[in-house]
């Protein structure tokens, strides 16, 4: 039970940061805490508590959307389950790199999806989204990736004692 | 779950069709998808002041300079004014003489910004009038300096707003100086786009693009933005011009909804 009070709260503070960077700081350089909490959660507890937080950080990000009801749930839930399939081939316990590379696999998939959401409502411009949203967003996400895991590993570490 | 991964990965497919297909066209959950703003919008709030009381205080010398520049530009418009108001003067006497009767004004709602979407792929606010005020979706939102965007989805007393900028935003408009007419789309890079302008339009960089008689949800004569690049369009014979919006997202808080 406190680890679902634990993703609960964590998805929604970070949540907070999010909007609160965006909004403050950088449009462009945004990182995406949601995904980079989906992949902690499978790396430490494992694939269910991953897709919890999938649901929970997709209703969160639907909730300020108006495009399709459920649209970044779907989209997380998709990254929860395959993260776990993409890891258990190139993830390997304690490497920093692989650790980088399974979270820059599972954003070039989110771009994927997103990408495809926005071509069937007729949108998609694919260069522009490459320059404008995915590469500012990889290079924020992957900088602050190692010290969000340190971070969280050490919350997560105080939680089990 | 992850032993049956062909199996699994259809019933995924089969949700996200589903989503798709059906929940796109409702607006089910849309009450509860704005009361959970609500709750996010309470703690955002409370951890954006201290933030917003440090932004301001490092960006005092550059508020200092606009400050000053606004100042300036006070003074000149009030000097023009004092010529400008006798010309009104005569021009409503005027108007009454040939009962040409204009409504310029609009009935409207003052609302603030009380979220933003942080998100890179569409450009959405949230704000604090719904339904209870009188806003229905498709409303136009504008403030002083232009168009904002439009009402995108009504709450009992929170909206959300598709801006300007929004891919899936798109409004009739006209180049202010010549008159041409085009369509006015967002993008993704955060700017607008004109399309459909004819190849003979004589558009220069500089030139403002103000909404058209065209549009079904803005008055006309609002201002858009302005041409800072024209290119001709790759896929049909006609002009595009990139347009940088007059309102400043970043810093806006309040917004007009047009009642109409």
């Amino acid at each position: 039970m406190r680890k679902i009070f634990f993703i609960l709260g964590s998805t929604f503070i970070f949540f907070l940061l999010e909007l609160l960077i965006f909004n403050f700081f950088s449009q462009r350089f945004t990182p995406h805490l949601m995904l980079l909490l989906i992949v902690f959660f499978y790396l430490s507890w494992g694939p269910r508590h991953s897709l919890f937080c999938a649901l929970w950080a997709g209703f969160l990000k639907d909730c300020f959307s108006v495009t399709a009801v459920g649209s970044y749930t779907v989209i997380f839930i998709w990254i929860a389950f395959l993260a776990p399939v993409i890891g258990k081939y190139i993830y390997r316990k304690g490497s920093v790199f692989l650790r980088i590379l399974l979270v820059f696999i599972l954003l070039g998939v989110e771009f994927i999806l997103q990408c495809l959401w926005q071509a069937v409502s007729g949108h998609l411009e694919f260069s522009v989204a490459v320059k404008y949203i995915f590469l500012p967003e990889t290079i924020i996400t992957l900088l602050v990736t190692t010290k969000m895991f340190q971070y969280l590993r050490k919350c997560v570490l105080k939680l089990s004692v | 779950m992850f032993k049956n991964l062909p199996r699994n990965l259809i019933y995924l497919l089969f949700v996200f069709l589903l989503f798709y297909f059906f929940l796109t066209r409702t607006r089910l959950f849309a009450d509860l998808r704005l009361t959970a703003i609500r709750f996010v919008e309470t703690p955002a709030r409370l951890m954006a002041r201290p933030l917003k009381e440090i932004k301001k205080i490092l960006f005092y010398q550059r508020t200092f300079q606009e400050y000053k520049r606004l100042s300036k530009e006070n003074d000149l418009l009030r000097a023009r004014f004092v010529g400008m108001s006798e010309v009104i003067r005569e021009n409503a006497r005027l108007e009454k003489l040939l009962n040409f009767k204009r409504n310029l004004l609009y009935a409207s709602v003052a609302a603030n910004v009380i979220g933003r979407n942080p998100s890179q792929w569409n450009d959405t606010i949230v704000i604090d009038r719904g339904a209870k005020h009188g806003i229905r979706q498709g409303m136009a939102v504008v403030n002083a300096l232009g168009v904002v965007g439009k009402v995108a989805e009504v709450g009992s007393d929170i909206s959300k707003v598709i801006l300007l900028t929004d891919p899936q935003f798109s409004v009739a408009a006209l180049i202010q100086r010549t008159r041409d007419s085009g369509l006015v789309s967002g993008t993704l890079q955060g700017v607008c786009r004109m399309r459909y302008l004819q190849p003979e339009a004589q558009v220069q960089i500089g030139d403002k693009v103000i909404t058209s008689k065209l549009s079904s949800s803005f008055p006309d004569s609002l201002i858009i933005g302005e041409v800072v690049a024209i290119y001709e369009s790759q896929r049909d014979p006609s002009v595009v011009c990139e347009i940088q919006p007059a309102v400043k997202f970043s810093q806006l808080e309040e917004v007009l909804v047009i009642l109409k």
